[in-house]
């Protein structure tokens, strides 16, 4: 089981990933990974007492921050997932999404659709 | 009432009267009704397994039922506030409760959105709460945001609009 306690995940995220904290909201904080200052990815923590964070819960902080994995988390945490690590593997879950939203994006109607021309035998 | 609900398991069937919250699971479920509806349980006697449901019905009529198997799902609840002074929801939203570890988490299944917290209410208060927050805080990095989180924010402000 992939559980974490929330103060280690607070810790990891705020100094080793260097996101940007925000402790102002009312019930949660926030963890916002940003890269030159775009954010590419953001998670939270209930705020009150430390807290065990199950192993759904940091299946679904896990894909926030695009580490695609609770492993990848727990790894991170753990110091066994560099900070570059995480951010490659968060890189390339946030180009992969560009790029999947860009293929699925209709044909301009002002653009000519491609053709190929028929190949001779 | 109950007999004219249409029992499907995992599906959705129209109901002649508004459902605000039901439970579904083996063993006896309590729930919560929203405060103004009234309360109805039932039995159904279609299935073998024991299978309680707790519909909350009100008015107008109509309305959603969807029936799970028991299964890692504690309850299913139908969010049709969000506690908010500046906040309303634009439609009702279906949140899933499971118990994981020493968390009840709240879900909400098509858009990924969640919270937690040690009891069922709290996760709802929960997750009704980080609807807000991610909203603002989302909207306050507007121009910073990477594309996904951009659709995100699309998504939050279609649902949680200002009151009026």
């Amino acid at each position: 089981m992939a559980s974490l306690e929330s103060d280690k995940v607070d810790g990891a995220l705020e100094n080793k990933l260097g996101c940007e904290v925000d402790r102002k909201g009312r019930d949660h904080n926030f963890y916002w990974v940003k890269e030159n200052d775009i954010v590419l990815a953001r998670t939270k923590i209930s705020k009150g007492p430390k807290h065990t964070l199950s192993d759904t819960l940091v299946t679904m902080m896990a894909r926030q921050l695009q580490l695609g994995v609770a492993g990848n988390l727990v790894k991170f945490v753990a110091c066994t997932l560099s900070k570059d690590g995480a951010l490659d593997i968060i890189r390339a879950a946030a180009r992969g999404q560009q790029s999947s939203v860009s293929a699925a994006k209709p044909v301009s109607p002002t653009k000519p659709a491609l053709r190929t021309k028929p190949t001779r035998r | 009432m109950l007999s004219n609900a249409v029992y499907i398991n995992r599906a959705s069937v129209s109901v002649p009267f508004v459902v605000s919250g039901a439970n579904v699971a083996a063993g006896k479920v309590t729930s919560v009704a929203s405060s103004g509806w009234s309360f109805q349980q039932g039995e159904t006697p279609r299935r073998s397994d024991p299978f309680d449901l707790s519909v909350y019905v009100g008015s107008p009529v109509s309305g959603v039922l969807i029936v799970e198997h028991p299964n890692d799902v504690n309850s299913i609840r139908y969010l049709t506030d969000l506690g908010c002074q500046n906040y309303r929801l634009a439609e009702v939203l279906t949140v899933a409760i499971e118990k994981s570890g020493d968390q009840f988490i709240a879900r909400e299944p098509r858009r990924g959105w969640y919270g937690y917290g040690d009891s069922e209410e709290r996760a709802i208060g929960s997750f009704a709460s980080s609807l807000v927050e991610e909203l603002e805080g989302l909207g306050a990095r507007e121009d910073q945001l990477s594309q996904h989180l951009r659709e995100e924010l699309g998504q939050l402000r279609s649902v949680v609009i200002p009151q009026r």
